[in-house]
């Protein structure tokens, strides 16, 4: 160690110089035995080095130009190399005892071992026997040593803080990846006395979450590793896909479209008065005064989903399910009002109507696929939800305001069974990408910022936890990354680490942070003085890319065949001939609503229940009429729909 | 701050010795306070190559040969005055610095001596004795001062350096009887069986206090160009056997005076009667191959090995 008077030692960081070949380096954790006692107690210290120096005793670079006659070839070659010094700068991580504070005494400095790592991080306030609230998150790699990190679990889900939050660039998959691994920690780890945990993702780009529970290939070095840390390298068990339709409503739109993996695969579709209660989300505010307000509360509380007459309306009688449905209403009400000339109707002026049916009309287009016809629902399991599962919500191929309108009705749902402890589980991982289109920093207040903000804020106090990411931390609300207990860290760009939010990092870290190898984070956690790097083993799931190569979406099929492979899933023995009477005899709308009661209901007689939501038009063909039900080879190979 | 049993020493001595004043350490040593510069001289010798002194070309060296550097510093202080006599702290070490790769590295340990330098002989014999009860050593000054306290001081300086001489003169005997292999002594060579039996040793002088050369030849030496040596000479000198010696140009002179970048090798004198002109090429390759890296900011970088350097920064950092 060395103290000088222009480079003291303070209470919160010292300094110590190595051999040229030492392992110590930029976040290497380090000790510092005490030559004297204080107190009657030698004082040890820990700290992590953020930053190093070297110099040598040459004063001015000139002076090398005149030795070497100004031949770099010669200073390359050169036969004495001059005295060279490596000079480390540590930031105090504990000092013990912890009373009182003082500057860092002189002392020897000792690369960390396990047990000094866990006594520097003060994990061995949550990793006794009896109460252990350990989550590993990686190894430690430094010095030589190798030695598990684990963040407190009561500081990750709650209730003393909660939320994780992780920066990087984009195309490493090291953001994804880390969620998928630290999800699997916590499904190994949490302690059952803290109750049951579910994770809830949202896929928002390509298929980045669309095999979580396909395997992957690891190598040794990841195997010895989740080995280290007790994690079993396993993709995980239970997991449930859900994704709306495509504009068309004939298959769902998701990148897990293989035959092969659609056990677990959901429709996710809302009824017109789901929609409405999350308007707000979609509509502008500066756009929708409280007049118009009022006449969307009159129409979902009044019109759709029920029976609705009007004396304006004579004797038509309504029951708004759609949202064709619904504009045929808007059409009738307006088309009243302008034949008796009333400016007004129920309170509402003429100009309010219209501008609302523009509106909600509008709607109707950018969330085509994701509203049924019907009014009825299909959606995640909310009361239901089973610990350690994991029920992935692929939006990644929707309009960006049917994106928001998901998120926010899931993420409101989630609360709402959570504050009447009704979910199914006692805590639920929220995971969402792309966090500064969903919070961003700058520009107006928005239905689903506001609704991150809640949950960053308050969310630990249900159970209710965001582990979100963004390639810009900067240019994400800071209320929402400032309540996120946890900070990590990937492969940073150079502009971003420019910005203020990380002026508290040394250059050295900084550095590291923009050159991280895929795999190590830098962690920043409430029990951690200073962040520390950490690598972490390849998620035991297939990525994205691979699984879209090893699974390659089916191809897009026509609306018949759509429908038809909907019912498979059902009941694989059902032919395209046994129901291509009803696309002939239907339109598309009533041949949806059809399937989607059928596969609402799961009746056991799938092919005649389809059928019998058409009433009488059709009669099933004698099933005893087909001579015999040969299996079906998986789609599309061959002709799997009969003739 | 003095050394520890410095310390104790003279506090010891202040309790009992009521004449005894403290004098503060801080400020220049002795030898640059008193500032005295040795009287340039001529000396005779005779050559040894050829019949008269002229100027050789030496190609230059392939690569580095010298494995190790030899050198030592000395630091004198006055620390107290017992009435009119100087008490002055010596400090002397000396180290060899050697080549691991491209690195220098201690060899072995350096040698260190610290003592108290006074004509104790002028003082009660209780006042040496209790000096010593404390640890420190006491070393003997000659007591020919005629009473100049300056002289005395001067004197005591004059001890120090017969002492770091010592201290040189034995680690050069190590090294040179290890036999580890080619050693860079900075100044003249120090007499000793193993340093004069080696062919493995040159001595480089730096100060041209003396000069053995005069008329003609000193013309030929001052007007040395960069690579160029002189033939060989003999040095006689009752303080050790004769060592043949000449003198080397390593840098040009552009811009500079005749000293600038001139040295002196010296060679044990049996290593050059069987070596011939050869040794003295070979030994100049040896020097010129220390060129670089420069030993700035030492002002005498013009002539100083950065191996010298290097030792003199060692003996520093651990001298304190």
């Amino acid at each position: 160690m060395v103290a000088t008077e222009k480079r003291p030692n303070t209470p919160h960081q010292f300094h110590f110089w190595t051999a040229l070949d030492s392992p110590v380096g930029i976040g290497t954790i380090v000790r510092v035995e005490g030559r004297a006692a204080a107190n009657g107690a030698i004082t040890r210290v820990f700290g992590v080095v953020n930053e190093g120096e070297s110099y040598s005793d040459l004063v001015s670079p000139l002076h090398d130009v005149l030795g070497y006659d100004g031949d770099p070839e010669r200073a390359s070659t050169a036969h004495t190399q001059r005295t060279e010094i490596r000079l480390y700068t540590a930031a105090v991580l504990r000092q013990l005892p912890d009373e009182p504070l003082q500057p860092v005494p002189m002392g020897a400095v000792y690369l960390a071992d396990d047990a000094d790592v866990q006594v520097a991080l003060r994990m061995d306030t949550y990793l006794q026997a009896g109460s252990n609230t350990g989550i590993p998150i990686g190894v430690y790699r430094g010095g030589g040593m190798e030695s598990p990190i684990y963040l407190d679990a009561d500081f990750l889900l709650g209730p003393e803080a909660a939320h994780l939050n992780i920066t990087g660039v984009s195309g490493l998959a090291t953001k994804t990846s880390a969620v998928e691994w630290l999800l699997s920690s916590i499904f190994a780890h949490f302690p059952a006395s803290k109750g049951s945990v579910a994770a809830v993702c949202f896929n928002v780009k390509g298929p980045d979450l669309c095999f979580l529970d396909q395997p992957a290939e690891l190598g040794d070095d990841d195997r010895v590793m989740y080995e280290r840390l007790g994690v079993p390298a396993a993709p995980f068990r239970n997991v449930r896909y859900y994704a709306p339709y495509t504009t068309s409503g004939a298959a769902l739109n998701t990148l897990r479209s293989n035959d092969a993996l659609q056990d677990n695969v959901s429709p996710l579709t809302w009824g017109l008065n789901e929609v409405l209660q999350y308007a707000e989300v979609l509509l502008n505010k500066d756009d929708v005064d409280a007049k118009a307000d009022a006449l969307i509360d009159f129409i979902a509380q009044r019109v759709v989903g029920m029976r609705f007459s009007d004396d304006l309306l004579g004797s038509q009688q309504y029951a708004v399910q759609s949202f064709s449905e619904l504009d045929r209403w808007f059409k009738d009400v307006i088309g009243a009002m302008e034949s008796r000339n009333n400016e007004s109707w129920r309170t509402h002026h003429i100009a309010t109507i219209r501008k609302v049916r523009n509106r909600l009309t509008n709607i109707a287009t950018r969330c085509q696929g994701l509203v049924t016809n019907d009014g009825a629902s299909s959606d995640l399991p909310f009361g239901t939800f089973e610990d350690r599962g994991v029920y992935v919500v692929d939006v990644a191929n929707l309009e960006d305001d049917a994106q928001d309108l998901v998120f926010a009705r899931v993420v409101s749902k989630l609360r709402e069974h959570l504050e009447r402890r009704s979910l199914g589980v006692d805590h639920v991982v929220v995971f969402v990408d792309e966090l500064n289109k969903y919070a961003p920093s700058d520009g107006h207040e928005t239905y689903v910022r506001k609704m991150l903000l809640d949950i960053a804020e308050r969310g630990r106090y249900l159970g209710l936890v965001l582990f979100s990411a963004q390639q810009f931390r900067s240019q994400v609300h800071r209320r929402v990354v400032g309540n996120s207990g946890t900070a990590v860290y990937g492969r940073m760009d150079g502009d971003e680490l420019a910005t203020p939010g990380y002026a508290v990092l040394s250059p050295a870290i900084k550095i590291k942070l923009a050159t991280l190898e895929k795999g190590q984070l830098m962690v920043r956690h409430p029990h951690f003085a200073q962040p520390i790097f950490v690598k972490f083993p390849r998620p035991a799931t297939l990525t994205g890319r691979e699984g879209a190569r090893r699974f390659p979406p089916a191809p897009e099929v026509p609306f018949a065949e759509g429908v038809l492979r909907t019912l498979r899933k059902l009941d694989a023995s059902i032919t395209m001939a046994s129901i291509e009477q009803v696309f002939a005899l239907y339109d598309e709308a009533e041949v949806l609503r059809a399937r989607d009661a059928t596969v609402r209901t799961r009746p056991k007689q799938v092919k005649a229940f389809f059928l019998e939501q058409f009433g009488r038009k059709i009669v099933p063909r004698d099933v005893a009429a087909v001579p015999t039900r040969t299996p079906l080879r998986p789609t599309p190979v061959d002709d799997p729909y009969g003739t | 701050m003095l050394p520890a049993p410095i310390e104790r020493a003279l506090g010891a001595l202040a309790s009992q010795l009521p004449d005894l004043r403290r004098a503060q350490s801080g400020g220049a040593s002795l030898e640059v306070a008193l500032g005295r510069v040795e009287r340039p001289e001529m000396a005779s010798a005779d050559v040894i190559e050829g019949s008269h002194l002229r100027a050789i070309a030496v190609s230059l060296p392939a690569g580095p040969t010298v494995r190790a550097f030899l050198d030592g510093i000395q630091e004198s202080r006055e620390v107290a005055w017992i009435g009119t006599v100087p008490v002055v702290l010596g400090r002397v070490a000396a180290v060899v610095r050697e080549r691991d790769g491209a690195s220098l590295r201690t060899w072995e340990s350096p040698l260190r001596r610290e003592a108290l330098y006074a004509p104790w002989a002028r003082l009660p014999r209780r006042v040496r004795a209790l000096v010593e009860e404390f640890g420190p050593e006491a070393r003997e000054v000659s007591t020919d001062d005629g009473g100049h306290p300056l002289r005395a001081m001067q004197d005591a300086t004059n001890a120090v350096k017969q002492d770091r001489e010592a201290l040189e003169r034995t680690l050069a005997e190590q090294y040179c009887g290890a036999g580890p292999g080619p050693l860079y002594v900075d100044g003249p060579l120090p007499p000793g069986d193993a340093v004069l039996g080696s062919d493995q040793v040159v001595g480089v002088i730096k100060s041209h206090q003396t000069m053995y050369v005069s008329g003609p030849a000193l013309e030929t030496v001052l007007a040395l160009a960069e690579g160029e040596r002189t033939t060989a000479f003999l040095i006689e000198s009752r303080h050790r056997p004769p060592v043949a010696s000449w003198y080397l140009r390593v840098r040009a002179t552009v811009g500079h005076g005749p000293f600038w970048g001139l040295v002196r090798i010296e060679v044990p004198r049996w290593v050059f009667e069987d070596g011939g002109p050869a040794v003295a090429d070979e030994r100049s390759q040896w020097v010129l191959a220390e060129r670089a890296p420069l030993a700035l900011p030492d002002g005498r970088w013009d002539t100083m090995a950065y191996g010298v350097r290097s030792c003199e920064e060692y003996l520093r950092a651990v001298m304190g």
